[in-house]
């Protein structure tokens, strides 16, 4: 960590030399002033290359020390704080360098990579606030590396599993609990492995007795065949036996498997709708996805596949080693020999075979995606002739391809013939041996028919043993994903007692509102205003400027950081949420809209609207025309693979669902930002109608469209800077007016 | 590289668009150091403070072609070749040019693991010893040539093999089977 909690040793020896050591009676509570005030900020880079260096603040002064072979650290920089003018962390490439101006020099401080760019800038700010007289923030940095408590391994993106940690044993109870409502048919499955796995060690004996009894026979001349019969008739029923609990055994899984995948998969989706919009923000949606995807997928195969092989495997490894060795121990020791090679075999080709396979998966999916892009840009390619290069280019992945995939085939050229030579090997030592037992009257003839029977039985548990770690580790690895979903909090909770304002009149106050979504950077600060009901606030700013959040922060996605937003005199935190919600409506910039009718997604917010409501709302909306224009009028289907509809018209049903929704406070979030004039008439319409007695906060960059509010919020790195309507704010002639003008600009050149 | 001599070179500003480019003449400009930051002077009369130097081809011609921003971004102009510089700018562009880019270069890999998708490297390199993380190669390696290919940790930090074929088989196995 760049930002040091305690002083390195050269550091206070050479603090301590440009002192005099303060006196005992002082020294606790200076320190603690001093642990208060200070700055220790460790750098990787020293005099061009890697190495460290430290800024220190401390008693008003700013020093940069650099390391001095084991002695005290060597001072570069000594400044007064009073000397400096500005302090910045400048981003360059590789690397970032923290400056500070004083009158008349710009000094470069200290030297950093990007491993400590976060802590930088924020030492960067703290000094700057030193500067300006200010208090330093308590503000820390999430770490881009963080390491595995217990191992020191780096963790996976996004997760606090660390893969060489996994309790294995609890996980695997965990999943078991899954099972616990299955009590019937799971151990059912169990009892049904069980059997299948003793019927499997009949067949090869049967051959061995009935060898045995035609060996007698000739012997004897007799011609009796009863006792064939009866051995046939055994053998017979154990592999009916055999297909029956095969039978059972599928259906068994298949239900349980699915059966319990389906629980998961229901358990992490309600977990996901629950948690906060800040989950979301720190994870992509395709990794959220695939826990309910790729995970549950991994699980599945565990479930349906993995326990009951592994199961019935070592009943057969149990199983057929207890009858060979009571038939014959010594031959079975010996047998046992191939056996090893078998599974060192394996040990060595399965990771070696793994890795070129990934290497064929993954240039062939280079391959598609040049594909993918060559034929999606193939106007590009035909419009400047490039076809030949794009030929070329498209010729060397195959190569790529090729080469990648002979090499993985070329592995089991290797693999199978030693296995074959192996395997057979078996077959030597059983003939030798069995023969000379045979033939010195130990052992019957049908018994080393049985031994021939069980020795690829025996094999095979050795020959698939070693993918057992490999995949168990995989499923372990889902599991564990799976359960970190299930075991995340929200963030964002619903009250304990939620308080019900006497009456929703839709007020909004903003008490000293301060937020922060990593916790560094502050996206809004000190924000205070009081709305009255039916107000129209609009919200302007560059991006960037805090607006979105406000609004994040209006709908509790987000808690505020500092302060309070009251709603009619109640903290948000405290209030109903379920009946702030229903009182709330919010149309976003980019309309969503769901798979199913026009009609479903006018109605979504209100499910039992009667038609007419949905028809009053469209034609508020200035959408009653064009749906009617449709052939399946609001039984058109939209979203995915239903009827397209620009962006106009999306947006117009998103707000005949804000105004069915009938809300006491309403969003407007950039709601006519991607359409033409024309368009945009027709949702300022719709919007003048929908706004008509509530409170409204509205942001839009074509500040034309905010003319009606009542008062204007003007926002500029997370503060308020004005506040008032269009004429008063044109009166002052700050930035609101200065904004307004540039875009008068632009109109006029447009009209040109 | 070979420079172009048929592309005039244009000093007068005010003579140009600003769509046109300006190749800056070595010979008539001079970079010096005040108060700690660049300035950049030009036929000795036009200047800018706060000039800074970026790599037009900085992976695959970093020694030629070296524009100037101003303190606010705005483009100066372009010098095609700055070792005709005198001899203080191009020690100060040296410098510049040191600062703005930190991307060691790998000359020897100590050593190399690789455990459940993660690859801890042991480095050397132009700018000393290191330890890097890199987390899912396959995303974080980028291809340069059939030989060089650059590297980006779990931090951000970018580093340069410029030929993998002089590297040990294990790290050269590990790079290759994630290309």
């Amino acid at each position: 960590m760049p930002l040091l909690q305690s002083t390195p040793d050269p550091v206070a020896a050479a603090l301590a030399a440009r002192k005099p050591a303060p006196s005992k009676a002082h020294e606790s509570g200076i320190d603690a002033e001093h642990a208060r005030r200070s700055i220790i900020f460790e750098t990787d880079i020293s005099g061009g290359v890697f190495g460290k260096e430290w800024l220190v603040v401390e008693n008003g002064h700013l020093y940069v020390f650099i390391p001095n072979g084991g002695g005290p650290a060597e001072t570069r920089h000594a400044l007064p704080i009073s000397e400096i003018r500005a302090a910045r962390a400048e981003m360059h490439i590789g690397n970032g360098s923290i400056e500070v101006d004083t009158a008349d020099l710009t000094i470069p401080l200290v030297r950093f990579t990007y491993a400590s760019a976060a802590e930088a800038t924020l030492v960067a700010r703290w000094i700057q606030a030193l500067v300006a007289g200010d208090d330093i923030r308590d503000e820390t940095v999430e770490p881009r590396k963080r390491l595995c408590a217990r191992c020191g391994r780096v963790l996976p993106e996004g997760s606090d599993i660390c893969r060489a940690c996994i309790d294995a044993r609890a996980v695997m109870l965990r999943l078991f609990r899954y099972l616990a409502p299955h009590k019937v048919p799971a151990s059912l499955s169990v009892v049904v492995i069980i059997v299948s796995a003793v019927l499997e060690l009949v067949p090869p004996w049967i051959g061995g007795r009935i060898v045995d009894a035609v060996v007698k026979s000739v012997r004897s001349a007799s011609t009796d065949m009863s006792q064939i019969y009866y051995y046939v008739g055994i053998f017979a029923a154990s592999r009916l036996g055999m297909s029956g609990a095969m039978y059972a055994q599928r259906r068994l899984n298949a239900y349980l498997g699915a059966r319990v995948l389906m629980d998961i998969r229901v358990s992490i989706f309600e977990r996901l709708s629950v948690l906060s919009c800040s989950y979301y923000d720190k994870r992509n949606t395709a990794s959220v996805m695939s826990r309910i995807t790729n995970d549950a997928d991994h699980l599945w195969d565990f479930l349906t596949d993995g326990i009951p092989w592994f199961m019935s495997t070592l009943l057969a490894i149990i199983g057929t080693s207890t009858v060979l060795f009571s038939m014959n121990a010594p031959l079975a020791a010996l047998l046992l020999a191939p056996g090893v090679f078998v599974f060192l075999l394996n040990r060595w080709f399965q990771p070696r075979a793994k890795r070129r396979w990934q290497q064929v998966w993954h240039r062939i999916s280079k391959m598609y995606a040049a594909l993918g892009t060559t034929l999606t840009g193939i106007r590009v390619v035909k419009a400047f002739a490039q076809e030949e290069r794009e030929r070329e280019r498209f010729r060397e992945r195959n190569v790529n391809v090729f080469r990648a995939s002979y090499e993985a085939n070329a592995l089991w050229a290797t693999y199978w013939p030693i296995l074959g030579f192996i395997m057979a090997s078996g077959y030597l030592i059983l003939w030798s041996y069995g023969g000379y037992l045979v033939i010195h009257r130990v052992m019957t003839v049908g018994a080393l028919t049985a031994f021939g029977g069980y020795l690829m039985r025996f094999y095979t548990p050795f020959q698939e043993f070693s993918r057992v770690i490999d995949w168990s580790t995989r499923s372990l690895t889902a599991a564990e994903r799976v359960f970190e979903v299930l075991d995340t909090e929200p963030e964002v909770r619903g009250a304990p007692e939620p308080v019900t304002p006497t009456v929703w009149r839709g007020a909004v106050e903003f008490d000293k509102v301060g937020f922060s979504y990593d916790g560094a950077t502050r996206v809004l600060d000190d924000f205070s205003l009081s709305v009255r009901p039916g107000e129209m606030i609009g919200l302007v700013g560059h991006s960037g400027a805090g607006k979105t959040t406000l609004i994040n922060i209006l709908c509790r996605f987000y808690d505020v950081s500092d302060g309070a937003i009251r709603i009619d005199g109640v903290d948000l935190r405290d209030l109903d949420m379920e009946g702030f919600r229903h009182r709330l409506g919010i149309v976003p910039q980019e309309p969503f809209l769901f798979p199913g009718t026009i009609r479903d997604n006018i109605a979504y917010a209100n499910p039992g609207a009667s038609v007419e409501a949905v028809m009053e709302a469209a034609k508020a909306a200035n959408c009653h025309e064009f749906v009617l224009k449709f052939p399946d009028g609001y039984d058109t289907q939209v979203g995915e693979r239903g009827q397209r509809l620009s962006g106009g018209e999306r947006q117009r049903i998103s707000i005949a669902r804000a105004i069915l929704h009938d809300p006491l406070i309403l969003i407007l979030d950039e709601a006519t930002a991607s359409v033409d004039t024309q368009t945009e008439q027709l949702i300022q319409e719709a919007i003048q109608r929908l706004i008509a007695n509530r409170t409204t906060f509205a942001i839009a960059h074509r500040l034309s469209t905010l003319r009606n509010a009542d008062r204007l919020v003007v926002m500029e790195h997370g503060k308020m800077v004005e506040l008032g309507s269009h004429d008063e704010l044109m009166e002052i002639d700050g930035v609101y007016a200065g904004l307004v003008k540039i875009q008068t600009e632009v109109n006029k050149l447009r009209a040109v | 590289m070979t420079l172009d001599p048929d592309i005039p070179i244009k000093t007068a500003p005010e003579a140009r668009s600003p769509f046109d480019l300006l190749w800056l003449d070595p010979s008539v400009m001079t970079l010096r150091r005040i108060a700690g930051l660049t300035r950049l002077t030009l036929d000795g009369d036009r200047s800018w403070l706060r000039a800074t130097p970026a790599r037009a081809f900085p992976i695959s011609d970093p020694d030629h072609y070296i524009g100037f921003l101003d303190g606010l971004g705005n483009d100066i102009g372009i010098v095609r070749d700055p070792s005709e510089l005198d001899e203080t700018s191009r020690q100060i562009l040296a410098e510049d040019l040191e600062v703005r880019y930190f991307v060691p270069v790998v000359q020897r890999v100590v050593s190399v693991k690789l455990e459940f998708g993660t690859v801890y490297w042991k480095l050397e390199t132009s700018r000393g010893p290191r330890d890097i993380v890199v987390r899912n190669m396959r995303d974080n390696l980028q291809e340069l040539s059939a030989i060089r290919v650059l590297i980006t940790d779990i931090e951000g930090n970018r580093y340069d093999f410029p030929d993998i074929n002089t590297l040990d088989p294990e790290s050269l196995g590990v790079i290759l089977r994630h290309q």
